[in-house]
């Protein structure tokens, strides 16, 4: 009987996921203005096994090495899931409509109170359902003293609007100050981020698209919602360059030279912050 | 005949960039993987489908040869094209089809349709002299485009001139056209001018072109034939005009049978693929 519930105990830990398989990738805790509904974290899941993150929680410090609950990830409707080498963003209530973002975009949209800034004991952490760490962040450059991080040390101060990163997606040596650095254009990436590289194909709304002078059609990467990011590049079918959009996916069917293209049909590439897709579109005139 | 070239050289670099302006731009692909992979249209003049590229030298063609391509063109597009000469004339065809889709200005799918291009040409060379030749080609052009039909023709001329046996120089000018009422607009053809050279060293071809349109950026031409092997031919190409391109091919025959391969990476639009296979009857 011991024999055996050695075995099953040894299996269970087995089972279970060690510190940073899943990991906080990337948050902003002081947004520009108002932080209230505009704060976000995303996770990353180093794993190659897709994780239930059911009932997880984002605990924040209140002490030197102390966490109280901030945010549970939990519906009464639904589970979540973590894809496997992928993301997962959680957001404040109204956080799309300044990223311009579309609705669905986050995974878990939470609401509390407490904002990861207003606080001295700048820390937040990340644990299972059987409230084990999973990973923990100390930030804005706060003291040992004050919050103890990875590795005894803290990410710098991100200032406002800018996240904390890690760089690549999903590094954790368990020093924290190592492992964040400061990025001055947030990518919030949510699970559908995983389709970036897989659907790879952009189109044009409208298509066929009739240019005439005064209207535009928009080329549209699904996943890049926002297009914040967006460079895009129009050919014709002999593969010649003769449209070039930096920083935006409208198009008012104008060449280099500012003349309308002819009817035809043309080759898209679109490349947004971390891929390419390409599609194809109709001009008529 | 050199007042003409400058002439014409004058005129095209005159106009404007203007690129995409420009209705039929299917005419800008490649229609023969031995002339995609050298670049050299205008002064290839061995070869059995080099009259593709300049109907002049087809002067030069006692045999009758029959040649199919295919061309797996850029984001899964296909063109398919086959040519027939007899001595002096040519017939060709070439087909291309581009899938799309419909969608409203939210994006949302209203269904899927072909726009298809067409072209059947006529060909005919002739000698001016010994070793000068011309030639013509007569182009019936059919565009479908969301539904819609549009019919046009085209004119393509060539001239070669062999100094020596290892040194060639030749002329293209093609899509000469009227210009043609689409929907609403009236558009003009992708008319451009070639202008190459060719010398021949041992085993090795070398040919060195210049295309002008006067909508476009002079694009400049550069390609290598090596033949390995009695059967064997490997060839590299180059062009540049915003970008450098590069090209690879590689060539087979025996006897009355040939196949060519090119390959065509572009940097931002992926791969291009062309296969031409043919025979001597």
């Amino acid at each position: 009987m011991k024999r055996a519930l050695f075995l099953l105990s040894l299996l269970a830990a087995c089972g279970r996921l060690s510190a940073g398989s899943v990991v906080i990738n990337e948050f902003v805790y002081d947004p520009d203005g108002s932080d209230e509904s505009y704060e976000w974290i995303e996770l990353y899941n180093n794993t190659s096994a897709d994780i239930t993150i059911t009932n997880w929680k984002i605990q924040k410090s209140s002490s030197v090495d102390g966490f109280t609950d901030f945010i549970k990830i939990s519906s009464s409707t639904k589970s979540f899931v973590i894809g496997a080498k992928s993301f997962f963003l959680m957001t404040q209530s109204q956080v799309h409509t300044r990223y311009d973002w579309g609705a669905d975009y986050p995974d878990f949209i939470y609401s509390n109170e407490l904002l990861m800034s207003n606080s001295s004991l700048q820390g937040i952490r990340l644990t299972d359902d059987s409230d084990v760490e999973m990973d923990r962040v100390a930030y804005d450059g706060v003291s040992a003293d004050s919050v103890y991080g990875e590795g005894g040390t803290s990410a710098p101060e991100a200032g406002s609007g800018k996240s904390l990163t890690r760089d690549p997606a999903g590094a954790d040596s368990d020093n924290n100050a190592a492992d964040f650095y400061v990025n001055s254009f947030p990518t919030p990436k949510s699970s559908k981020y995983g389709s970036f590289r897989e659907e790879s194909v952009c189109y044009a709304a409208p298509n066929p698209f009739g240019p005439d002078g005064s209207n535009s059609c928009f080329i549209i990467f699904p996943a890049d919602k926002g297009a914040l990011n967006a460079s895009v590049e129009i050919y014709d079918l002999g593969g010649m360059l003769v449209a070039k959009l930096t920083g935006t996916n409208e198009w008012d069917g104008r060449n280099r030279y500012g003349n309308i293209v002819a009817t035809g049909n043309y080759f898209i590439v679109y490349t947004a912050l971390k891929g390419t897709a390409r599609g194809k579109m109709t001009v008529i005139r | 005949m050199k007042k003409i070239i400058l002439l014409l050289i004058c005129a095209a670099v005159s106009f404007a960039e203007n690129p995409g302006t420009k209705s039929f731009a299917f005419l800008k692909m490649p229609v023969s993987a031995r002339l995609a992979a050298m670049n050299g249209s205008s002064v290839l003049w061995e070869g059995r489908d080099c009259w593709r590229g300049n109907p002049a030298m087809l002067a030069f063609r006692q045999d009758r040869t029959a040649t199919f391509s295919q061309n797996a063109w850029y984001m899964s597009t296909k063109q398919n094209s086959a040519a027939v000469n007899a001595g002096h004339f040519g017939l060709s065809w070439q087909n291309y089809n581009f899938d799309d889709t419909a969608r409203d200005s939210a994006g949302e799918k209203l269904g899927d349709f072909t726009d298809r291009y067409g072209v059947m040409g006529l060909s005919y060379g002739f000698r001016l002299k010994r070793y000068t030749v011309t030639g013509l080609t007569y182009k019936k052009l059919s565009q479908k485009i969301y539904g819609e039909d549009y019919d046009h023709s085209a004119w393509d001329f060539g001239f070669l001139t062999q100094p020596s046996r290892a040194t060639a120089f030749g002329a293209v000018l093609s899509n000469v056209g009227s210009k043609k009422k689409i929907i609403n607009a009236k558009e003009e053809l992708p008319r451009a001018l070639e202008l190459g050279a060719l010398q021949k060293m041992g085993r090795f071809y070398l040919v060195s072109e210049v295309k002008l349109t006067g909508y476009e950026k002079i694009q400049y031409l550069l390609g290598l034939e090596f033949k390995q092997q009695k059967n064997l031919t490997l060839r590299m190409g180059s062009s540049y005009q915003d970008d450098l391109n590069m090209s690879f091919g590689l060539g087979w025959q025996d006897g009355g049978y040939f196949a060519d391969l090119a390959f065509l990476p572009h940097g931002a639009l992926g791969y291009a693929y062309i296969t031409s296979v043919g025979f001597k009857f």
